[in-house]
């Protein structure tokens, strides 16, 4: 589908009503909440990226086993190691101060919390500087592309064996945080 | 004031949705693109888009020449995501017109944090290729290796950077 | 919360369902280049396009016939006779292999990635402008495997349109996004 068309804009307004009702149904709209899991007072953040990274993954294998989904027709975004490893490390660190992340800062600012505009503001600012240096920071940027690799590549392992490996080392993740919520 | 939902609940229907855009749209969720669209805007606002288009970093965000955050599918995307937040916290007694903070912290000082942090996020998300929503979550259920590359190193930097930060919460 | 223990069990077995389904099938995938190495090795492997006939005459693997799921039903072949599948959707070569084994044929792989990765690295191997000397050999290997079969390697490629889009329904151009 060709996104800018308006049927497709229109899907992102549906599918973006659905994602943002369900962030803040679980409360991800909330600084302190979110920010509770780098204190391991809160694992929201991790039951509900995880248990929403499972079922997608499990949704996409099985549709495409099933003939129902053509999986090479999805988008597969393209791995750059260096790159992405830094703006991770760099990511984790700026969450921690602004408590939200890109998309549940317009969660928190759309219902009323200053903060969540203070991070939307801030990103901005963000990808403004980055932009100005892009000259220097190219180099690092581009560098180490590796095309569109998946986990079963660098494995060397079938895509389903990986995704009942990430199955079941989520089920794990979440055993664990159940306990430590029941402990608590 | 309603309870939250259950995490697994509300993450297993993340991830339906997820499928959906898959399904639908040939591509997953995201958000820090949006905020690239509108930073490319603002720099062809600023600059003129002659200058912003030979820029290389702001290019890609201005098909054609022309600022287009209006037809770009993430921007889309997170007015629905600030209409479904509205209307949840409207409905379970939610809204409120605050700022988020630790008990000790002033409001500026929470806003500067805030500000800064999303800077830090703005930053990594360009060098990454996306966010928590196009990247971890997105890719990470394509399993591509950048994506689970970046889950892993945000969040460890996350627990790393956390008792640096503890004053901020408390 | 009472809802856990369902999710839990359904992500349990769906999980391990993958694992299993893959686990299996996947000792039987060949590559593409394998089994271009096989014919041109004179092994003559039985390929078999599951396919429509129309997509079959756009385009098809050299050597390979046409065949519906009914005529695996009634195939008389010796029974250690090396098969090699492929086709558009999974679900139909998953079907298939499924059928052959079942009749008792034991030597039945498929190509994973179906005629796409013929096609990328057997008919139209690409070779970066600034290819590292590792990827030139194995691009002068693939390539004479192309011409072999009448492919057309490619030469100077950038690097970032090293999948080729050929005219054929099979393939989707991928998407060059910024990142999301």
């Amino acid at each position: 589908m060709v996104v800018s068309t308006v049927p497709a804009l229109g899907l992102a307004l549906v599918l973006g009503m659905a994602f943002g009702w369900l962030l803040e149904r679980a409360g991800l709209g909330n600084a302190r909440k979110l920010v509770g899991q780098f204190y391991l007072k809160d694992l929201t953040v991790l039951e509900v990226l995880f248990s929403a990274l499972v079922t997608a993954m499990l949704g996409v294998f099985w549709l495409d086993r099933l003939g129902l989904l053509d999986m090479r027709a999805v988008y597969l975004p393209d791995t750059f190691a260096v790159p992405q490893a830094l703006g991770g490390a760099l990511f984790g660190g700026g969450l921690v101060l602004a408590g939200l992340c890109p998309g549940t800062s317009c969660v928190a600012a759309a219902t009323g919390r200053a903060d969540g505009v203070a991070v939307m503001a801030g990103l901005v600012i963000g990808i403004l500087a980055f932009n100005f240096a892009f000259d220097s920071l190219n180099q690092v940027y581009a560098s180490t592309p590796l095309g569109p690799l998946t986990l079963p590549d660098v494995l060397h392992l079938p895509a389903g064996v990986v995704v009942g490996m990430v199955t079941m080392m989520a089920l794990g993740i979440f055993t664990v945080a159940r306990r430590l919520k029941r402990d608590a | 004031m309603t309870r939250y939902t259950d995490p697994y609940l509300a993450g297993a229907g993340i991830g339906l949705v997820l499928v959906a855009a898959y399904l639908l749209v040939g591509q997953g969720l995201g958000a820090s693109g949006a905020f690239a669209s509108v930073a490319a805007a603002l720099t062809a606002g600023v600059a003129g888009t002659a200058r912003a288009s030979a820029s290389p970093a702001v290019a890609p965000y201005l098909p054609n020449g022309v600022a287009s955050p209006l037809t770009d599918w993430l921007v889309w995307e997170l007015a629905g995501v600030a209409i479904g937040a509205f209307v949840s916290a409207w409905r379970a007694g939610r809204l409120a017109r605050t700022i988020e903070r630790g008990a000790g912290v002033s409001a500026p000082a929470r806003v500067m944090s805030a500000v800064t942090g999303g800077a830090l996020m703005g930053v990594g998300a360009k060098f990454a290729r996306g966010c928590t929503s196009g990247q971890a979550l997105s890719g990470g259920a394509l399993l591509s290796a950048g994506s689970w590359i970046f889950i892993v190193t945000a969040f460890a930097a996350g627990y790393a950077a956390a008792p640096l930060a503890r004053r901020l919460w408390s | 919360m009472t809802l856990h223990a369902p999710l839990f069990v359904a992500a349990l077995i769906l999980g391990g369902g993958a694992a299993a389904i893959d686990g299996v099938a996947g000792r039987d995938d060949m590559t593409a280049v394998a089994l271009a190495e096989a014919i041109v090795a004179g092994q003559m492997p039985r390929v078999f396009d599951l396919r429509s006939h129309a997509e079959f005459e756009t385009f098809h693997i050299p050597s390979a016939t046409r065949i519906t799921i009914g005529d695996l039903m009634a195939l008389d072949l010796p029974r250690s006779a090396s098969i090699v599948l492929y086709g558009d959707e999974s679900a139909r070569v998953a079907q298939a292999r499924a059928v052959l084994r079942f009749r008792g044929y034991r030597h039945v792989a498929s190509l994973r990635q179906g005629l796409y990765e013929w096609i990328a690295r057997v008919h139209e191997p690409a070779l970066a402008v600034d290819a590292t000397p590792a990827e030139r050999e194995e691009f002068d290997r693939l390539a004479a495997l192309s011409r072999y079969f009448g492919g057309r390697p490619r030469l100077d490629v950038p690097r970032a349109e090293l999948h080729p889009s050929v005219e054929t329904a099979l393939l989707v151009a991928a998407i060059r996004r910024r990142g999301c």
